[in-house]
């Protein structure tokens, strides 16, 4: 019965895949539009799934492929432009409140661009280690390091966390202790 | 020199707030935030940020799959179960091709604008009196039409008095047709919470031990006088079928694995003993009466 295991384990994984689908994407019904498609395609391949290996790794490395193919053929680059431009209000810092209303977290997670995205929430969400978000996203992890801090940068002053005074004026990069 | 010099670079911190430092570095990093409160606070916003992500996600992995992300969906030999249920598992991407066959009901309540205009994403599933009920009577098969030990409250040894209860009940009489004629026999019935209201479930079982099931309830909406009164909606995949309708004050659901001609001349032979209210006594006579 290994593949009735497998299939199993396919199941389990699929309210983790549906809640970054969730978070990667605006809409609702496109986002399990992803995650059907990335069920799809790892039940008619779960014979190459490696027993032993992490399922969900596999799982979430299948639904980027496919997230990136969807980019691919969607022009998302305009789509995003429209978005940001329906919500004017959202690319300056939201009010001072911290208390943040779902919709802004959302909101301001659209506007980053979707690799920084992608880390967020991989980290973020899944609690991946950058290891295994590299793998995912086939990227090396330096990239994955990257993306990480300019996307949470981005995120934090899009919801106001801390004060708005520009900390780009100061380089964050190196720090000397001794 | 003996002053060690150690670089913090950003990717501490990140992996500071993730945890993925090792413990030596963690305290390095540690030492330096306590020095450094504006940074130090940094963190914390990211660290509030991360939880504000699973505040604002993670009700999504509580939230009933859809049939298309259910990996049952996509065996090739599903139980029956299984295949009723998905049937009344409505969801806003696939409400449109079961309410299309479902057209006449629809727009008798007056829902047509939302999926004729094509957009048909709804943050609720939608349900019209008529599918509700159809979902009910599903249910209620699916619950008990498998059960061997307690599939109805009352045997048919004591007809008079589940009949009697049930007519009460729904403060409408309520009949036991004679399904012998077409070779299922009474095995008895019970009495159903629906919403607000009671509902029946009559159970039948054929030759081969096969069960069907009549459900039945007070209408969703007043009678309406003459025409469409006699209109059957059908349900069917699979092996398993249904097929509801009203009459007079009350609604019908017939359910079972039965083929669509089966299901119809069965809810006919039904109709028939059904539309006049007082046949009960000479039920079998009336078989050939003419419906409508």
């Amino acid at each position: 019965m290994g593949g009735s295991e497998t299939e199993r384990m396919i199941a389990e994984q699929i309210p983790r895949l549906r809640r970054y689908a969730r978070a990667l994407m605006s809409d609702p019904v496109r986002a399990d539009d992803l995650v059907q498609d990335t069920l799809v395609r790892a039940l008619s391949r779960s014979h190459l799934w490696q027993p032993g290996t992490d399922i969900r790794a596999w799982m979430f490395t299948i639904l980027h492929n496919i997230h990136v193919n969807h980019q691919r053929q969607r022009y998302v680059r305009a789509e995003h432009q429209e978005l940001v431009d329906d919500q004017p209000e959202m690319a300056t810092p939201a009010s001072q409140e911290h208390n943040l209303e779902v919709r802004d977290l959302a909101r301001a997670l659209q506007q980053l661009p979707d690799p920084q995205r992608q880390v967020v929430l991989l980290v973020g969400l899944e609690g991946m280690n950058y290891k295994k978000v590299a793998a995912v996203l086939e990227i090396p992890v330096g990239t994955v390091m990257s993306r990480l801090h300019r996307g949470r940068e981005t995120l934090r002053r899009l919801m106001a966390y801390g004060p708005t005074t520009s900390r780009a004026e100061r380089d964050p990069k190196k720090h000397l202790i001794s | 020199m003996n002053t060690r010099v150690t670089t913090i670079d950003e990717d501490d911190f990140q992996a500071f707030v993730d945890g993925q430092l090792p413990p030596e570095r963690c305290r390095t990093v540690m030492a330096y935030l306590a020095a450094t409160p504006e940074e130090s606070e940094r963190m914390s916003e990211y660290h509030r940020m991360g939880e504000d992500l699973h505040r604002v996600f993670d009700e999504v992995l509580y939230e009933p799959l859809p049939k298309r992300l259910r990996v049952e969906t996509y065996r090739k030999n599903r139980s029956i179960a299984e295949r009723l249920r998905d049937w009344f598992d409505f969801e806003p991407t696939t409400l449109m091709p079961r309410l299309t066959g479902l057209a006449g009901v629809v727009l008798a309540s007056g829902l047509t604008g939302w999926w004729l205009g094509g957009e048909y994403r709804l943050a609720e599933p939608i349900e019209t009196p008529a599918i509700s009920f159809a979902r009910q009577a599903a249910q209620a098969h699916l619950l008990f039409a498998p059960d061997l030990r307690h599939p109805v409250e009352f045997g048919a040894d004591q007809e008079d008095s589940l009949l009697l209860w049930l007519s009460e009940r729904l403060a409408q009489p309520v009949h036991a047709p004679s399904l012998q004629a077409i070779g299922f026999v009474l095995v008895g019935g019970r009495l159903l919470p629906a919403a607000d209201q009671a509902a029946a479930q009559l159970m039948y079982e054929g030759p081969d031990a096969r069960r069907i099931t009549l459900y039945i309830r007070q209408r969703w909406s007043t009678p309406l006088s003459g025409a469409g009164e006699k209109n059957v909606s059908y349900f069917g995949e699979g092996g398993l079928s249904m097929v509801y309708w009203t009459e007079g004050p009350l609604a019908y659901a017939l359910i079972g694995e039965l083929d669509r001609e089966q299901l119809f001349a069965t809810a006919k032979t039904i109709q028939e003993q059904v539309e006049t209210p007082t046949i009960a006594p000479a039920a079998e006579q009336t078989a050939d009466k003419n419906a409508t």
